[in-house]
């Protein structure tokens, strides 16, 4: 990061950017390697390969001059140019804002992570990358773009990304991005779905129809997936002034049983709009969430 | 009520640390803002309705705990008052009377029950290491409970006295019984306390309660206040002469003041009604005669006369007549020398004497024939037939009186002037227990009676008699009585099923003065009631709890008697029995017998019937006026000690069992 750059996001901004980028690194680093540029193959300026002539192929790909040479049909292939535009949306609501006690399973920092590893790679194939900083809305867009210096204003957003002081509205927040990110493309969206609208995900739907592909990674930290809390407890909601004063280990049964009904939820809906649903775990590794789903496992 | 440590109260103070530690806790909870919050508000939502009573059970069970435990310290105490005694050990006589005027009813029970209860009471006050011994004053007394330092057993036993027969009061008696109940008992602190209504039928003196080294208690069960007590001081039932078919019953009633309404009365039969009167009682005392139905010989020859009204004491408003006089021994006494002037007539002693056995006995019923009608008369509406100085029947007539003794009658014959031995002993021989052998003419006096099966032993009122002139018997048994010579003078014997007994002397004062001695008319009884074979039976009212000889008919083979409420106690060996022992004579009234042969129906018993009647005196429930003098100490509210009572082991045993409650709570709850 520049000395400029640091005067203007200060030390700690700057600090933190600089952790996100070398997080993501180390993330995409064990993943890069096996990946091809580009997988996909075709009209480019950028010389591929020749092959023999199969029926059925396009007839516009014939190297006409390498006939007229060794008089053999052969297609002339050509590396794709990539104009993958991909959006990053990045839940910054305020229920994302714990960590536990532990600083490194912090959820927001970790859906940051996530969603810079995967810019990492993007930017890294040459593809557009955008970032949408949601929480009760958009809050922040950075737009899709492949120039250089792209990705360090994703981390930038990243690493500093705007404050959201309402609850999480993920219908209109993901709605919003609907109407910005235009046609095909990838969307990637790092949140803990916590928003118990009944059509909070519905604009997973109408991302679909627009011709993207969609990957939701569900960040949960693991004191919501464990519920190791004992004893009686006051628990408060971060989105907003209730409190519950309980016993946590008489509630700790129906606590998981209603989360494992969540997450079930969760995944019937992302699978039912088509998307990907990938349960990011605070306290798993960022790289092996990332090459799960570039493998095509995960969820 | 008062504490011993009254310090240890202020650990009540801790009983607010369950709310205080409750609140510390709210307080001093560390927030905790978890994302999934909604999730976890969904959660305590299905479980908070529980999990709140639980949490408030909790607390409750913790403050009681507490609570509990400071109590406990504190050593709280009740004071009682002993309901009886000194609270120290002691051995203990209880004096209950249950008379019959201790089944008044007052406030809902009777007084024995009253009694029963207070008693109760007594035993209960009594420590570890006392003894105890039960008492019934009623007649005859009796130790209900030996003394026994087992306390329960006198529980046991006070169940049981409610129930018995209506009985009279022998305080004085029952009070020495408990004083011997007492000697040797093993505590030197002895005590008799007397439970009774004290009527004054109790008669109780000072000089009955007067034994050193043991207090007697006299304690009144219910109030002094004299009840209207209504009760039947006689009745009695003759056939009407003037209507045949008719029964008079006459009844005399008796009060302790004025009754202002007509008394009903009611004359019930096998539970029927026969007749109803209403009687006025003036001056305490009222009287009726009322007319029923003389029942034919195979009805029910009882009948219960009952007061319809209610008055004091109930168990008394009823008496039992016998509606039928036949039931008596039928004696047929044939004379043999009748005289125009009664004095000279055969006769005339032994009907004078017999006249005057009481009338409502009706025990016998004499009839008196001519020796020239007797071969007129049926014999089988006879029991005994006495042949006083008649001359030896006929064939046909001596044959009728051997079939009669053979079937179970009696006969007497008496001597006189018109026996002849040698035609008595052709004609009757058979049956009579002596030969006659000739008449003497020789002065005699009778022996000394000294143990007679016939008439028992004591004075006989016969030592004086002598004799002019007898009839010289050969008997081969024994004799009732003898001459001094040692010759036979009454000899009796069984004959089939009947009985014969010969007389040497005359029924009249011809051959000596026998009639004029007072052993007469006793040994006219005797020997007739053991020629109708029934001596033995009661010869009037029966007293409730008394056993009544009843007698069993030749040939019964089974008898039952029937009580006045209807219970039937039946008797099916009867072999060889001519009486059976009854003694469930718990109630007032009329009891009936009846008797079968073989598959015969039950027909009622001649001479079986027999009546209970109240005890005497019971019926006045006027207070004994001497008590206050008898005990000038004794109140019926008591005068035991106070004495403390713990409560600490019961609290201690709370508190055991809230924290045994607090902790399945807990686990329950998880």
């Amino acid at each position: 990061m520049s000395e400029p750059a640091q005067a203007v996001l200060g030390q700690d901004v700057v600090q933190r950017i600089a952790t996100l980028r070398v997080r993501a690194r180390r993330a995409v680093e064990g993943v890069r390697s096996g990946i091809h540029r580009s997988p996909h193959r075709g009209a480019s300026v950028i010389f591929a390969e020749h092959r023999d002539y199969r029926p059925g192929d396009d007839l516009r790909l014939l190297d006409w001059r390498a006939f007229a040479r060794n008089d053999r049909y052969t297609i002339k292939h050509f590396e794709q140019e990539t104009h993958l535009r991909a959006h990053l949306i990045f839940d910054v609501s305020p229920s994302m804002a714990y960590d536990g006690g532990v600083a490194a399973t912090h959820k927001r920092d970790y859906a940051a992570t996530l969603l810079a590893a995967m810019a990492f790679i993007l930017l890294g194939q040459g593809d557009a990358v955008g970032v949408h900083a949601i929480g009760s809305g958009v809050l922040e867009t950075l737009p899709a773009r492949a120039r250089p210096g792209q990705l360090d204003a994703i981390l930038r957003l990243l690493g500093n990304p705007p404050e959201s002081d309402g609850a999480t509205s993920l219908q209109h927040a993901l709605t919003a991005c609907a109407e910005r990110v235009g046609r095909r493309g990838l969307v990637v969206i790092a949140s803990d779905l916590l928003d118990y609208e009944a059509a909070a995900l519905e604009p997973l739907t109408r991302l679909r129809a627009l011709g993207h592909d969609v990957i939701v990674f569900h960040v949960l930290h693991p004191d919501e997936l464990d519920f190791p809390f004992e004893q009686r407890s006051r628990f408060v909601d971060p989105e907003g002034d209730a409190s519950l004063d309980t016993d946590a280990e008489a509630i700790r049964h129906a606590y998981l049983s209603r989360l494992t009904d969540f997450i079930v939820s969760c995944r019937q809906r992302c699978t039912a709009a088509g998307a990907r649903y990938v349960l990011a775990r605070t306290d798993v590794p960022v790289q092996q969430v990332v090459s799960a789903v570039l493998a095509g496992r995960g969820g | 009520m008062g504490l011993e440590t009254p310090l240890a109260l202020l650990g009540l103070a801790l009983a607010g640390l369950p709310f205080l530690l409750h609140r510390i806790r709210r307080r001093d909870l560390v927030p905790i803002a978890l994302p999934t919050f909604h999730l976890l508000l969904d959660a305590e939502a299905r479980k908070r309705r529980s999990r709140g009573l639980t949490d408030i059970l909790l607390l409750i069970l913790r403050v009681a705990i507490l609570t509990a435990a400071c109590m406990a310290l504190a050593a709280p105490y009740v004071t009682a008052r002993l309901s009886f005694g000194d609270g120290s050990v002691a051995s203990v006589a209880i004096i209950i009377d249950d008379s019959m005027s201790m089944m008044r009813r007052e406030g809902g029970s009777t007084l024995l029950e009253q009694a029963a209860d207070r008693a109760r009471q007594a035993v209960r006050s009594l420590p570890g290491g006392s003894e105890i011994s039960l008492i019934a004053g009623g007649s005859r007394p009796r130790v209900l409970l030996r003394r026994t330092s087992t306390l329960d057993l006198a529980e046991l036993e006070l169940d049981r006295i409610i129930d018995g027969p209506l009985r009279g009061t022998q305080l004085g008696d029952a009070v020495e019984l408990g004083v011997q109940q007492l000697g040797g008992a093993r505590n030197s602190n002895r005590r008799l306390l007397v439970l009774s209504d004290f009527a004054a039928h109790s008669r109780l003196t000072p000089d009955q309660l007067g034994y050193e080294g043991i207090p007697v208690t006299l304690e009144r069960i219910g109030s002094q206040r004299t009840p209207t007590n209504l009760h039947f001081t006689s009745a009695r039932a003759l056939a009407d002469p003037t209507a045949k078919g008719q029964t008079s019953v006459a009844f005399e009633l008796a009060a302790d003041g004025d009754v202002p309404a007509p008394v009903p009365v009611v004359v019930l039969s096998g539970g029927e009604e026969l007749a109803r009167t209403e009687v006025a009682v003036a001056g305490g005392k009222g009287r009726a005669t009322v007319h029923v139905p003389t029942p034919a010989r195979d009805q029910d020859p009882t009948a219960l006369l009952r007061i319809e009204s209610s008055d004091g004491l109930v168990d008394d408003n009823v008496i039992g007549v016998l509606l039928r006089r036949a039931d008596a021994v039928q004696v047929m006494l044939v004379n043999g020398d009748p005289h125009p002037a009664s004095s000279e007539d055969e006769l005339f002693y032994a009907q004078s004497a017999l006249r005057l056995l009481p009338g409502s006995a009706g025990i016998l019923s004499v009839r008196a024939v001519d020796a020239d009608a007797l071969g007129k008369y049926d014999l089988a509406t006879v029991d005994v037939v006495v042949l006083a100085n008649v001359s030896a029947p006929g064939p046909q007539l001596a044959r009728r009186l051997r079939e009669f003794v053979e079937r179970g009658g009696g006969l007497l014959v008496t001597a006189g002037k018109n026996v002849r031995p040698r035609a008595y002993n052709a004609a009757l021989g058979e049956v009579l227990p002596c030969r006659l052998r000739a008449r003497s003419h020789k002065a005699s006096k009778l022996a000394p009676v000294h143990e007679s099966g016939l008439l028992g032993g004591g004075p006989s009122g016969l030592t004086r008699v002598e004799t002019t002139r007898r009839l010289l018997l050969e008997c081969d048994g024994g004799a009732e009585l003898r001459y001094e010579d040692g010759s036979p003078a009454l000899s009796v014997a069984d004959r089939g099923r009947g009985r014969a007994a010969l007389l040497a002397t005359t029924l009249d004062a011809d051959w000596g003065d026998l009639p004029l001695r007072p052993g007469y008319l006793p040994l006219l009884v005797h020997v007739l009631r053991h020629l109708s074979q029934t001596e033995g039976l009661e010869s009037g009212p029966v007293a409730p709890g008394d056993s009544v000889r009843v007698p069993v008919p030749p040939a019964a083979a089974e008898l039952e008697v029937v009580t006045p409420e209807g219970l039937r106690h039946r008797y099916a060996d009867l072999k060889g029995k001519a009486v059976v022992e009854f003694g469930e004579t718990h109630s007032a009234g009329p009891y009936r017998v009846l008797a079968s042969s073989g598959a015969g129906a039950l027909t009622d018993a001649p001479r079986g019937a027999f009546v209970v009647d109240v005890p005497a005196g019971e019926s006045d429930l006027s207070a004994l006026a001497e008590l206050a003098s008898l005990t000038p100490s004794a109140s019926q509210e008591g005068g035991g000690a106070v004495v403390q009572h713990s409560l600490s082991p019961f609290l201690l045993l709370l508190f055991a069992f809230l924290v045994l409650a607090e902790g399945g709570v807990r686990l329950r709850s998880g």
